[in-house]
């Protein structure tokens, strides 16, 4: 029996440890979380672990003297947080804010809620799967944005949520 | 301790004054005079109608540095004796923004939020007539 492998054998070896290389990469790629969410005419997202809950509609209390992107405060189990129109910040019409959920958006000492028409979806997504924005943002939202990624056959773009809050908060 | 809080609405939200801060509540007449400052000039917007206008009179501060005044606010709603431990510290966000207009906490009471005016700490510029 000849000890030399065929081409067939050759070839068959090189597939499977092409293969055996594939999966060990899906296994060992970092996977992100992220909370996908209509607001306006895109989809946007932050990293899911800026999110810690989603409220439905909600009343919003008016309070004086606050800027256009601050419609007021809502009250959370007994805490009482501020509610962000992101719209204002993305070129998108404002918001009904009765019609809008809340997303309660933490980052290291900053804590608001955020509106967004509807969340859309909640994924991991391959870290290299988020690519830099190339075009066709404003250069307000561009300051926002961490990157986009593709999912459902449309462009998210991830906001970061630190540029966000070092945005709107007054030292 | 408990505070006692006069309640009134202004532009669909509630308001809570501390009644040690005042020293009288009387109707609005027209020939008020000048010493009469309205919520919208601190507020700002435009100026607007009362259904049922009252007159606070606040006390000075006792140190000279705010003395007496007159606020025109919507009637009343209610007095109400609450406890300080249910009082909530403004969100951070929006501090910068209120605190100089008199707000300096919130308290939730029955299903309402409602913005706790300090009638001593209103930016004293606001108060003056243009």
């Amino acid at each position: 029996m000849s000890e030399i492998a065929t081409k067939s054998e050759l070839l068959l070896d090189t597939v499977k440890r092409r293969e055996r290389d594939e999966k060990i990469i899906e296994v060992d790629e970092e996977k992100i979380k992220v909370v996908i969410f209509r607001a306006g005419s895109r989809c946007y997202a932050f990293y899911g672990r800026n999110i810690r809950e989603i409220l439905t509609p909600r009343e919003i209390a008016w309070a004086p003297g606050l800027p256009d992107y601050l419609p007021g405060l809502i009250n959370v189990r007994g805490d009482i947080e501020s509610v962000i129109d992101l719209r204002a910040f993305l070129g998108e019409e404002r918001a009904d804010c009765a019609q809008c959920h809340i997303a309660i958006a933490v980052a290291d000492d900053f804590i608001s809620g955020i509106l967004v028409d509807v969340v859309e979806d909640v994924v991991d997504i391959p870290a290299s799967g988020i690519k830099p924005v190339i075009a066709g943002l404003p250069d307000a939202v561009r300051e926002l944005v961490a990157g986009e990624f593709e999912h459902g056959g449309e462009t998210v773009v991830l906001l970061d949520l630190a540029k966000l809050a070092a945005k709107v908060t007054v030292r | 301790m408990n505070l006692d809080l006069l309640l009134f609405s202004f532009n669909n939200a509630w308001f809570g004054i501390d009644i040690e801060q005042l020293a009288a509540i009387t109707p609005y007449r027209d020939d008020e005079d000048d010493d009469l400052v309205s919520l919208e000039r601190i507020f700002g917007g435009q100026p607007r109608s009362y259904r049922e206008p009252r007159v606070i009179s606040v006390k000075g501060d006792g140190a000279g540095k705010m003395p007496p005044y007159r606020l025109l606010i919507e009637a009343p709603e209610d007095i109400r004796n609450v406890d300080w431990r249910d009082v909530r510290p403004l969100p951070s966000l929006l501090e910068p923004f209120i605190r100089r207009l008199g707000v300096w906490g919130v308290l939730p009471l029955d299903e309402r939020l409602i913005l706790l005016l300090d009638c001593h700490r209103i930016d004293h510029r606001l108060r003056r007539k243009e």
